[in-house]
């Protein structure tokens, strides 16, 4: 992973960009029946467990629902998109979108993450995360 | 355990709108004398006071008490964001019930025209980290609505147009003009595909209430109101893959509400329902059993909900015309259903209205549908 030498990294936990640019999301696993969280989770909704494991999700989700948020103030640039994509391991993860063209994105679109600055903070420092992009394929 | 009957014996409301030079605490201080002059009450009739505020601060309740000379009996402060109202009403009727108090007053105010943009989510939220808004929460569950079943971006602006309709006859709500389709879906993006126009707007304002047992429910001034059901929920989380056009808490607050009043929602003369954005509404018919999945539109577009409709929705014209000060909502609702019940409701008074439910719920948590949900049924015989 190459190291990141400005900026913070927001949920860094959860995510790992490789030398290729790609980016994998880590969710956090129970380690008695398998259901997945992002973020993660102290106790297991299904069964009450405690023990969770990293689980590196598959590379590509799909989308779920989505909206591009116009003028929302903060430290929000004036045009965002943000939604929910579900991954193979039966969890949804929240996170931004690149595209802002309504005409280029619909529910079901498969998506992938990449590394971005979601936003600047009141220091300056730009905040990096990861952020979902149109994939090929099917998730 | 059995419980007393409970009833609303009196409420107040201040105007919502923008009142910027008038302190939270004397606009609540307001609703309450309001609703005890409803009464008939001086005060010492009272055991205990529950406010209910998202965003007053501590101690909300004693400074608004302090100007009504009411000071002394126990005070408890409510925050359950946009259901903190509703939810001091529910504590407030469980004491009356089990017969800790005889009467109690319930309060409700928030003040939010000093800022603009959408309400905060908790810093420690997960989704809310990431820019998922309010408005952008709601629109991500039109988008899904209106993928799953067909509706247009008319059928949202049309609960906007009724709402909006329902509100010119009243005089405590923040927008009394009339709008239409195209109005609504002219104004500015928001988060699409809601428009400004089906956003509720940030007000200030309070209201108020007096529950009380069968004794003190004889002795007031104007028609009480029976309490047939009071109703609180929190959400549950799930972190896999929830149907986000099925408000799971409203559902089963509403089932767990029916139960408890011995009614079904063909039994309810008018509704008040949170309606804090387009969307909502239409959920929100589904959720509380006035129509079938995939419906909502329909009910709306053939009028049912509007006044003059079976089931009106929203007769007061909801958030959408009322404005929003999350905390005074809840009690707002009840404010126009007890007056609804005593056909007091004038130009905007549903016909024969006998049974009433009230609907309040909010509270942006990742993972959850909502924080809060509170549903009350409400009659007059």
């Amino acid at each position: 992973m190459p190291e990141i030498t400005t900026g913070r990294r927001l949920h860094g936990d959860y995510w790992s960009a490789a030398a290729d640019g790609s980016v994998h999301l880590t969710a956090s696993a129970c380690t008695t029946c398998g259901a997945c969280y992002l973020p993660a989770i102290a106790t297991c909704v299904g069964c009450r467990g405690k023990a969770f494991r990293p689980k590196v999700l598959s590379p590509r989700g799909t989308l779920y629902t989505y909206t591009i948020v116009r003028g929302s103030g903060g430290v929000w640039p004036d045009v965002y998109t943000i939604g929910y994509v579900d991954f193979p391991e039966q969890v949804r993860v929240c996170g931004q979108l690149r595209e802002t063209d309504p005409a280029k994105l619909a529910i079901g679109m498969t998506m992938a993450a990449e590394e971005a600055v979601l936003y600047t903070d009141a220091a300056g420092a730009p905040v990096k995360c990861f952020r979902f992009v149109a994939a090929e394929g099917a998730a | 355990m059995s419980l007393r009957d409970t009833y609303v014996v009196g409420v107040g409301m201040m105007p919502f709108g923008k009142h910027k030079d008038t302190p939270l605490s004397e606009l609540a201080a307001g609703a309450v004398n309001a609703a005890l002059a409803d009464a008939g009450f001086g005060g010492d009739e009272l055991g205990a006071a529950y406010m209910g505020t998202q965003w007053g601060g501590s101690m909300v309740g004693q400074r608004a008490l302090k100007h009504t000379g009411l000071l002394g009996m126990p005070i408890v402060n409510v925050e359950n964001a946009c259901s903190s109202g509703s939810t001091a009403l529910h504590l407030a009727k469980a004491a009356v019930a089990t017969g800790l108090h005889d009467a109690v007053l319930v309060i409700g105010a928030d003040k939010l025209s000093t800022q603009s943009g959408p309400l905060p989510r908790h810093p420690e939220d997960w989704d809310g980290s990431l820019g998922m808004s309010p408005p952008a929460v709601y629109a991500t569950r039109a988008r899904r609505y209106m993928h799953e079943y067909g509706a247009t971006d008319e059928d949202l602006a049309r609960v906007c147009v009724k709402n909006r309709r329902h509100a010119v006859h009243n005089d405590k709500a923040l927008f009394r003009a009339e709008t239409s389709i195209e109005e609504v879906l002219s104004s500015r993006l928001v988060a699409d595909p809601l428009t400004l126009l089906q956003c509720c707007s940030r007000a200030d304002g309070a209201a108020a209430a007096i529950v009380a047992s069968e004794g003190w429910a004889r002795k007031a001034k104007r028609a009480p109101a029976r309490i047939l059901a009071s109703q609180l929920c929190s959400g549950k989380y799930r972190g896999d893959f929830r149907d986000v056009t099925i408000p799971e808490i409203t559902v089963r607050c509403a089932q767990k509400a029916y139960a408890e009043a011995g009614v079904r929602p063909g039994d309810i003369h008018l509704a008040e329902v949170h309606d804090a954005f387009s969307i909502a509404e239409l959920l929100y018919y589904e959720a509380l059993g006035f129509c079938g999945r995939g419906e909502a539109s329909r009910l709306l577009r053939d009028g049912t909900t509007a006044l003059g409709g079976r089931l009106p929705v929203n007769p007061s014209g909801g958030l959408i015309a009322k404005g929003h000060p999350p905390g005074a909502t809840g009690l707002a609702q009840v404010f126009e259903a007890v007056e609804q019940l005593r056909g007091a409701a004038g130009p905007r008074q549903v016909r024969g209205a006998r049974t009433a439910l009230t609907h309040c719920t909010g509270g942006g948590v990742s993972g959850l549908d909502h924080g809060a949900c509170t549903i009350h049924i409400l009659a007059c015989d």
